[in-house]
C-alpha cells in the first residue's frame, strides 16, 4: 500500500515524496506505522519541526472510530540536505476492521521559497482476525499466540496479543497463563457473550476462537518476563509470550 | 512446650500480620524463585523431617538441620516436557552450637533457561526476531539457632535477559529487573514432632508452614511423614476481550476483572529407609492443575548422596506432567548436634542410657562390677534418663553373643549402645592409685560416636567412693542433658 505524491517547487527547492503503510497486513490492536519519505531534490535545505509548521495524520471516512493515529514525532530541527531523503514515521492503531484512507500533511521551509506543505494519502486495509488466520492458518489442536512479544505501559499504549486457538467446533478450551515451571498466575477471564468469565472459550462454527491479551492482571500489570499460555480442554497445548511491560 | 507454643504463635502472628500488609498484584518475577530447588521437596518428601543444602533456600530456618558443619551440592530440574532447565549450586555452612547459641549461612546460584522461539506478528507471519529466555539467581541464607529454636532469612535477587533482542522491539524497556525475592522462617523441634512457618515474599507475600513426624526404632525402619502448604497472597485473574466483538474495550487502558485468589498449595508425603544407604520417599502435592504425585530416592555413601525425584501431575497439562531433579550433595566438616527439642518430648531412645560394665584397675573385678552398679542406680535415681536394667542387658548381650568385658574405647561402646538400643552408653574405670580409690568414667553419644562427656573423682574409703559416684551421677546428667 503506498502512495506517491510529487510535489514541483518553484525556484531551487523541489522535493518527492511517498507515503506507504508498512505492514501489509493489519489486524486489529496492530500498531501499525506510516511512513512519509521526502527526498529533496533541490539545491537548498528543506527543515522540518519548527513552531510554526504543522504536520498530522487523519482519517477518512470519520466514523467516530478512534484509529488511533499520531502524529509525526520527533521533527525538531530536521533537515533535509538537498539531494538527501528521509523517511518520517507515524503510527496507528486499529480497533476493528475495515478500509480507511489516511491523509498525512508535513509542512517544511527552504530558504528559497519559504514555508511549504508535503501531503499524501494512502489506503489502510485492516482484515479481521478470523481473516488473518486464513491466510496463516494455525494447526489443527494447537494455539498459536499471534503478537507474542507484547509491549505493556509504554507511551505507544497498551498492546494487544491475539491468542488463536484451532480446534473442533463448537468445542470449549479454558485459557490460562502461567510463569515458568508452570506456576499458574490466574485464569484468562474473558470478557464475551459467549464465554462466562471464567477462561473457558468456545470454538466456532470455523474451528478457530480468537481472544486478545492486553497484559494487565487484574488491577496491575504482568512484568516484564517470559509467560506460557496454556490451553485445556477440547486443545491441550501450550505457547510462550514475551511481555515488555514498559512502566517498570 | 509452653515456650515452644509462644513462639510459634508469634511467628504466625507476625506472618498474618505481614500478609496483610502485602503490596497487591503480583510480580511474576517471583516464579523463577518459587520453582522448587530441592529434590526432596520436589520427590515429595516433607520439607522437615529432613535436609539438604537446597532447603535453606526453601526455609533459612532449616540450616539449623544440617548434620556436618559444611555441604555443598550441585542440582538439575528438568520441567515443562524440557522446555525449561534450572541449574543450581550452593554451599552451607553450620556452626557447631555455643552457649550463645549456632550460626550459619548459605548461597546459591542457579541459572534457568527456556527453549527459544520466535516472535509472531498479529498476522501470524514469523519474524526475525528470535527471544531466547534465561534467568539468573542468586541466594543468601542465614540462620540462628538457640536449642531447640530456629530461625532464618534470605534473599534471592534476580536477573533476566532475552538473547539479542533488537532496539526496536525493547523500545528501551528494561529487560533485565527481576524483583527479589525475601524469606524469613522459623522451625522447632520438639522431639520427634518439628514444625516451621514462615514469610515467603516477591511483591506478594505467601504464609508457608509444615511439619512432620519421625517414626522408627523397635525394629521399625526409621523415617518421617510430614506436610507443608502455602497461602497464597492475593492474586487476580487475568482479563482478557474476544477481538470481534467487543473491539471497543481494546481502548481501555485497564480491564476490569474482579478475579480470584490463588490456589492453595500443599504437599505430604512419606520417607523411609529401607536400607542402610537408601532413603526412598512418596508423596501427593495439592497444587490446581498441577497436581499430583511426587517420588524419589536418596543414596548415600560416605560423605556423599545422590538424589532424583520425579514428579507426576495426572491431570495431563501438556509439558507439565513430569519433572526430573537430581542433586549431587558433599559433606564435611565436623558433626553437628541437631536440635531436639526439650529432652522430656524426645522419644524414648533419646532418653535411654546403659552403664557398661567398668574396667577393674588394680582392684578385683567384683568391685569394679560394684561401683557400675552404684553409677547405674544413682543414674536411676537422678531420674532423667531411663536406664537398661543390668539383667535386661546382660540377657540382650547374651542374646547376641556380644562380650562387654574390656569395651572401654569408643568405637566398642558404640557397638554396644547400638546393641542395648541406647542414644548414650557410660563406660569407665575403678581402680586404686597408691591409698586412693579413682573413679573415671566417659559418656559416648552412640548416634555420633563422639564423647559427650568425660569425668573422674577420687576417694579414700568406701563411703567415699559412694559420695564420688553421687557426685559424678548427678554431674553426668546435668551435662548430657544440656547437650
Amino acid at each position: 500500500m503506498a502512495l506517491l505524491a510529487a510535489a514541483a517547487t518553484p525556484g531551487l527547492a523541489t522535493f518527492t515524496s511517498e507515503v506507504r503503510v508498512v505492514e501489509s497486513v493489519i489486524v486489529p490492536g496492530q500498531t501499525f506505522h506510516i511512513d512519509l519519505t521526502v527526498n529533496n531534490t533541490g539545491t537548498s535545505d528543506l527543515v522540518f519541526g519548527e513552531n510554526t509548521l504543522a504536520n498530522g495524520v487523519t482519517a477518512s471516512p470519520n466514523t467516530g472510530i478512534d484509529l488511533g493515529i499520531f502524529w509525526f514525532n520527533n521533527l525538531d530541527g530536521m533537515t533535509v540536505a538537498p539531494g538527501q531523503s528521509h523517511t518520517f514515521t507515524a503510527s496507528g492503531r486499529t480497533d476493528r476492521p475495515g478500509t480507511w484512507t489516511i491523509s498525512c500533511s508535513l509542512q517544511c521551509r527552504d530558504s528559497v521559497t519559504g514555508v511549504q506543505t508535503i501531503s499524501g494519502s494512502v489506503a489502510a486495509t485492516v482484515i479481521s482476525a478470523s481473516q488473518a488466520e486464513a491466510l496463516h492458518p494455525v494447526r489443527p489442536g494447537s494455539i498459536e499466540i499471534r503478537g507474542n512479544i507484547l509491549r505493556i505501559g509504554n507511551t505507544s499504549g497498551y498492546q494487544r496479543a491475539l491468542v488463536v486457538v484451532r480446534g473442533p467446533r463448537g468445542e470449549s478450551v479454558q485459557l490460562s497463563i502461567r510463569g515458568p515451571s508452570g506456576s499458574k498466575l490466574g485464569g484468562l477471564r474473558i470478557e464475551s457473550a459467549v464465554a462466562d468469565g471464567s477462561g473457558w472459550l468456545q470454538i466456532g462454527s470455523d474451528g478457530v476462537a480468537t481472544v486478545a491479551i492486553s497484559g494487565a492482571l487484574g488491577q496491575g500489570e504482568l512484568k516484564t518476563g517470559v509467560y506460557w499460555v496454556v490451553a485445556t480442554g477440547a486443545v491441550t497445548d501450550r505457547k510462550p509470550i514475551l511481555i515488555l511491560n514498559g512502566n517498570e | 512446650m509452653a515456650t515452644s507454643s509462644r513462639l510459634l504463635l508469634a511467628a504466625l502472628v507476625a506472618a498474618a500480620a505481614s500478609r496483610a500488609a502485602a503490596a497487591d498484584g503480583y510480580s511474576a518475577s517471583g516464579d523463577a524463585s518459587v520453582i522448587p530447588l530441592s529434590a526432596r521437596v520436589q520427590g515429595g518428601e516433607p520439607l522437615y523431617g529432613g535436609y539438604d543444602v537446597f532447603f535453606a533456600f526453601e526455609n533459612p530456618a532449616l540450616l539449623a538441620r544440617q548434620p556436618r558443619k559444611w555441604e555443598v551440592a550441585a542440582g538439575d530440574l528438568v520441567l515443562m516436557g524440557g522446555d525449561e532447565n534450572l541449574a543450581s549450586v550452593a554451599a552451607a555452612w553450620a556452626s557447631r552450637e555455643t552457649p550463645s547459641g549456632a550460626f550459619g549461612a548459605a548461597v546459591m546460584a542457579s541459572g534457568f533457561s527456556m527453549a527459544s522461539f520466535d516472535e509472531i506478528d498479529l498476522a501470524g507471519r514469523r519474524t526475525n526476531v528470535t527471544v531466547e529466555p534465561s534467568i539468573q539467581i542468586f541466594g543468601l541464607a542465614v540462620m540462628y539457632q538457640y536449642s531447640f529454636f530456629s530461625m532464618g532469612a534470605l534473599i534471592e535477587p534476580a536477573s533476566q535477559s532475552f538473547g539479542n533482542l533488537p532496539a526496536s522491539v525493547t523500545q528501551g524497556t528494561d529487560t533485565q529487573a527481576k524483583d527479589p525475592r525475601f524469606a524469613l522462617s522459623a522451625a522447632v523441634a520438639l522431639g520427634r514432632l518439628e514444625l516451621g512457618g514462615g514469610l515467603d515474599a516477591c511483591r506478594v507475600t505467601d504464609m508457608r508452614f509444615g511439619g512432620a513426624v519421625r517414626f522408627g526404632g523397635a525394629g521399625f525402619p526409621a523415617g518421617s511423614v510430614g506436610f507443608d502448604a502455602t497461602l497464597p497472597g492475593a492474586l487476580k485473574d487475568m482479563t482478557v476481550s474476544t477481538p470481534d466483538s467487543v473491539f471497543p474495550n481494546m481502548g481501555s487502558s485497564d480491564p476490569s476483572g474482579s478475579g480470584t485468589s490463588r490456589d492453595f498449595r500443599g504437599r505430604a508425603g512419606v520417607a523411609l529407609d529401607v536400607h542402610a544407604l537408601v532413603r526412598v520417599r512418596a508423596g501427593i502435592a495439592l497444587d490446581g492443575d498441577q497436581s499430583g504425585l511426587r517420588g524419589g530416592f536418596t543414596v548415600r555413601w560416605k560423605a556423599w548422596s545422590l538424589d532424583y525425584a520425579i514428579g507426576l501431575d495426572p491431570t495431563g497439562i501438556i509439558g507439565m506432567d513430569a519433572r526430573h531433579h537430581v542433586v549431587v550433595s558433599w559433606r564435611a566438616g565436623g558433626e553437628r548436634k541437631l536440635p531436639e527439642g526439650p529432652r522430656f518430648l524426645l522419644e524414648t531412645k533419646e532418653r535411654t542410657i546403659a552403664v557398661a560394665g567398668f574396667e577393674p584397675q588394680g582392684v578385683s573385678a567384683n568391685d569394679a562390677a560394684i561401683v557400675s552398679d552404684m553409677v547405674r542406680n544413682r543414674l536411676v535415681k537422678e531420674g532423667t534418663f531411663s536406664v537398661v536394667e543390668k539383667a535386661n542387658m546382660d540377657r540382650i548381650l547374651a542374646e547376641q553373643a556380644f562380650q562387654q568385658s574390656g569395651c572401654t574405647t569408643s568405637e566398642c561402646a558404640v557397638k554396644l549402645g547400638k546393641v542395648l538400643n541406647v542414644r548414650y552408653l557410660v563406660v569407665g574405670s575403678f581402680g586404686k592409685l597408691l591409698d586412693r580409690y579413682v573413679v573415671s568414667l566417659r559418656v559416648v553419644d552412640v548416634e555420633t560416636a563422639r564423647v559427650a562427656y568425660s569425668d573422674e573423682a577420687q576417694a579414700t574409703d568406701v563411703p567415699g567412693v559412694q559420695e564420688a559416684v553421687t557426685k559424678l551421677a548427678a554431674t553426668l546428667t546435668e551435662a548430657v542433658k544440656a547437650k
